[in-house]
């Protein structure tokens, strides 16, 4: 059996013996294996334990509970619905398509896991892409985390019977300690994860103490897929790092332990992750600050809008609690009595949900020639400003930098000012001018803006004299040419020549952008252009 | 409900511990920001501190926490006139990322409604929250207007709802905790500078220090009970000498000297506006009256600028060392 069979198997029984788990993010594009899974921990939970599954697009309140509406309407007395989390307790929370879940509704269920629920949580995240995932505020308070889409075979249950007091071995938690370090996972939850996950490991097998396999088996279910850096890479934040054996005052069994299980964290991190922390990127699922999911958090995206009077129509969707709110204070006028509610057409209450698409800001700025300090400084200025604007229309900001020979994303698209300081902090300037670059580049970025749903403007910062060409056609056509790629986008040339010339009005007309000349581009002037 | 990590057992994170405890001597301070990535045990000090305090006296079957001092400044007056006072545990309440406006403020009980076509008001979280801890994780990721709302009634100590026909207010005194990390999303400069303190937690980087954090939550996991014992005696420690603080804050001195410290101090590090003066000193008072001392020292005052200042410091793009730094700097320079 492959390990990764044994450790999905493992995982299950695991989950069912210790609550203390929370739960689980199970990577999966459905199919048997999924399905085995789920059954595998579904045998071994309690007779008749709760199963709940909460559909993607469930609102908030269904979840705590409340008034039951239609069937109180029905009824014609008060009928309450238990929310779904309370439903749950002593069993299974399963979530379908997780990486789908509204903010809202994803910090609703972790308030309720950090007020205690009785839950295990289920989260099986189908996405495609690699860089979206399943809410951190969530994928933070579940101990496991497996991917099941490369297993062949489908799971089966656990066959014997466990049991639940192993203890951890001394030097155990010095050891997980220092693989969670050695992989930079700040946070300490999954420590403590890593810790019971041991301990249940070991139960399954009817141990009384976690040997090496168990500890192994939580390292690789629990810290391996919260990973932010390779083994002996140094981590982008500053993690803590592995005592050294040569003067750590313990012994050196415990230090061989250590050095065990980050050696074992080296050997079996998979390729792709691999590949993605080579990359400097932390993959999906870490608790990483990359801004995964934030683009959703923005609650501009699918919040409620604003309720009005008049009668459903169109993309106005009846509101059925506002309009009986509406309604009530007149029953009494109305001679509604014992649960018949009059409703007249006055009270009729309709929401819009909006999704006002966030907009994302992409600077191109010209960091070439002898003006490119001050220039920067001014973009610098100006990607702050606007940040600070963006609070309130929840709008991103990204920066393009070129000169020399190339252009370079400097700022991916963010809505953290902490991020854009650290990013754009040691800027260079001087050089050639590759615009045709530059603008193949923006392009490029602006495109992958408007596949995530955004609305994307480029804003240009520039003198547009060209010299450097990306090919064999001089500089100055190689921009046009380029050009053409950003037609049909909102784009701002702002030119800082100080006299304007032809060859700045002709490229901006040949990317369909407003051409402004703001010889002297201070920070404060590009905000008031982009605010017109 | 379960148990609650003890306060005292709580490994490091000195300076949250620190403005937790000033916060909770002095409420005018008006809240904490706490800024930290997840995982590095924000929301256990908040609880633990919450768990800590002792019980308040409330009218029995009160829904707004209602204290039995001041009985008639609550809608719920009338019907509860004869009830008994309790012991209630000081309220903590989570407030979730995706909370409507009715359920934080307040609406309409939409049962009693349909029922009897009664007009009732079904209290919120912030009625909930009255005389305890509001505790908003991701502060910086909820909605704007909700936001405003929350600022208005924490700085008013009342929840005036106007709406279906209801005209409700009772009072809603709460300890606002925020957290939120500045990676994910900024703040508001309006809004940080609403909350009186600001500690910036990060994970602890020492291996001895995160083992013992290890060993500590899981003997608490496996027996809470023995674990509280433990502790009990460091508890009740904390808890008398957050009494006597709070009995001795009143007659804390600000010495002249110290009064034009903090001026100068917010001057040289551009702290914008008087709120910040204004924390400063407060906060001080808090610090010296939980030492027990009858005067604010320089001492007090260096201890508390940090976390009174940092969040209010006008951004300078071009300076990037931190706030911390820089408050140090200007302490050294007094």
């Amino acid at each position: 059996m492959s390990e990764a069979l044994a450790d999905a198997e493992a995982s299950a029984a695991m989950l069912a013996a210790d609550a203390g788990l929370r739960g689980v993010v199970l990577r999966s594009d459905g199919g048997p294996v999924l399905e085995g899974w789920l059954a595998a921990l579904r045998g071994r939970l309690p007779e008749g334990a709760p199963w709940v599954r909460v559909p993607g697009s469930v609102e908030p309140e269904r979840l705590t509970g409340g008034v039951d509406l239609a069937a109180t309407l029905a009824a014609r007395r008060p009928v309450m619905a238990a929310g779904l989390l309370a439903g749950a307790d002593g069993g299974v929370l399963l979530v379908p398509g997780a990486e789908r879940l509204e903010p809202g509704v994803a910090a609703t269920i972790a308030a309720a896991m950090d007020a205690g629920a009785g839950f295990r949580l289920v989260l099986i995240d189908e996405g495609v892409e690699e860089d979206a995932g399943v809410a951190p505020v969530l994928v933070e308070r579940v101990g496991l985390m497996l991917d099941l889409r490369g297993l062949r075979v489908a799971p089966s249950g656990w066959p014997v019977a466990g049991r639940a007091d192993a203890a951890l071995p001394a030097g155990a938690v010095e050891g997980l300690s220092a693989a969670a370090a050695a992989l930079a996972i700040p946070s300490l939850r999954p420590l403590l994860f890593a810790c019971r996950a041991a301990r249940a490991a070991a139960g399954l097998f009817g141990r009384a103490e976690a040997g090496e396999q168990d500890l192994a088996r939580a390292v690789r279910l629990v810290l391996m897929p919260r990973a932010r850096a390779l083994p002996g890479a140094a981590a982008a934040d500053a993690p803590p790092s592995p005592p050294d054996p040569g003067d750590a005052p313990e012994d050196s069994g415990e230090a061989a332990l250590a050095e065990m299980l980050v050696e074992a964290v080296r050997a079996a991190l998979p390729a792709g992750l691999l590949a993605a922390l080579a990359a400097g990127q932390a993959p999906r699922g870490s608790s990483g600050g990359r801004g995964k999911g934030r683009e959703r958090a923005a609650p501009a995206n699918g919040r409620r809008g604003r309720v009005r009077m008049g009668a459903p129509r169109g993309s106005w969707r009846l509101d059925l609690v506002e309009t009986l709110k509406a309604a009530a204070p007149w029953q009494g006028l109305r001679g509604g009595r014992g649960g018949v509610m009059r409703v007249s057409k006055s009270d009729f209450r309709v929401r819009r949900r909006l999704r006002r698409a966030g907009a994302t800001t992409l600077f191109v700025v010209d960091a070439s020639g002898s003006s490119a300090l001050a220039r920067l400084n001014e973009a610098k200025g100006a990607v702050e400003l606007l940040l600070a604007d963006a609070y309130v229309r929840r709008d991103e900001v990204a920066l393009i930098a070129f000169r020399g020979e190339g252009a370079e994303l400097l700022l991916p698209p963010t809505r953290s000012l902490a991020r854009a300081k650290r990013a754009l902090g040691d800027m260079v300037g001087g050089g050639g001018t590759p615009l045709g670059a530059a603008i193949e580049a923006a392009a490029a970025v602006a495109r992958a803006i408007v596949a995530r749903g955004r609305q994307a403007q480029v804003v240009f910062l520039t003198d547009a004299r060209a010299n450097v060409s990306r090919g064999e056609l001089p500089a100055v056509e190689d921009a046009l040419a380029a050009a053409r790629g950003l037609q049909g986008f909102s784009v701002v040339l702002i030119d800082s020549s100080t006299r304007v010339r032809a060859e700045g009005v002709a490229l901006a007309a040949a990317m369909g952008a407003r051409h402004v000349a703001l010889p002297r581009a201070d920070a404060a002037a590009i905000r008031g252009v982009l605010a017109r | 409900m379960k148990a609650k990590f003890p306060f005292s057992a709580i490994v490091g994170q000195n300076a949250m511990r620190q403005a937790l405890l000033l916060a909770a001597v002095e409420p005018r301070l008006g809240g904490v920001m706490v800024f930290g990535d997840r995982g590095t045990g924000k929301s256990t000090a908040v609880r633990a501190l919450a768990a800590l305090l002792p019980p308040i006296k409330v009218v029995a079957g009160s829904r707004y926490n209602a204290d039995p001092a001041e009985r008639e400044r609550y809608p719920d007056a009338g019907e509860l006139r004869h009830a008994k006072a309790v012991e209630a545990p000081v309220p903590f309440v989570d407030l979730p990322l995706g909370a409507t406006e009715d359920r934080v403020l307040g609406a309409l009980d939409l049962e009693r409604a349909l029922v009897s076509g009664e007009k009732r008001f079904e209290p919120g979280l912030l009625a909930r929250a009255h005389r305890g801890f509001l505790y908003i994780d991701e502060v910086n990721l909820l909605e704007d207007h909700l936001v405003d709302l929350l600022l208005d009634v924490a700085a008013s100590g009342e929840n005036l709802v106007e709406r279906e026909g209801l005209s409700v207010r009772h009072p809603a005194r709460f300890l606002l905790i925020g957290s939120g990390n500045p990676e994910e999303g900024e703040l508001r400069p309006q809004l940080l500078d609403r909350f009186g303190l600001s500690v910036e937690v990060t994970t602890p980087t020492d291996m001895a220090e995160r083992v013992e954090i290890v060993r500590r939550c899981d003997a608490f996991d496996r027996d809470p009970d023995a674990f509280m014992a433990r502790f009990a005696d460091a508890e009740a420690a904390t808890l008398k000498a957050l009494a006597k603080a709070k009995k001795a804050l009143g007659k804390v001195v600000v010495p002249d000297a110290m009064l034009e410290r903090a001026t100068r101090l917010c001057m040289a590090v551009g702290a914008d506006g008087l709120r910040g003066e204004l924390t400063l000193m407060r906060a001080a008072r808090a610090a010296a009256a939980l030492e027990g001392k009858k005067a604010v020292g320089p001492a007090h005052l260096a201890a508390v600028a940090p976390s009174a200042l940092r969040h209010r410091l006008r951004k300078n793009p071009l300076d990037d060392s931190g706030s911390t730094a820089r408050i140090e700097r200007a302490l050294a320079a007094l």
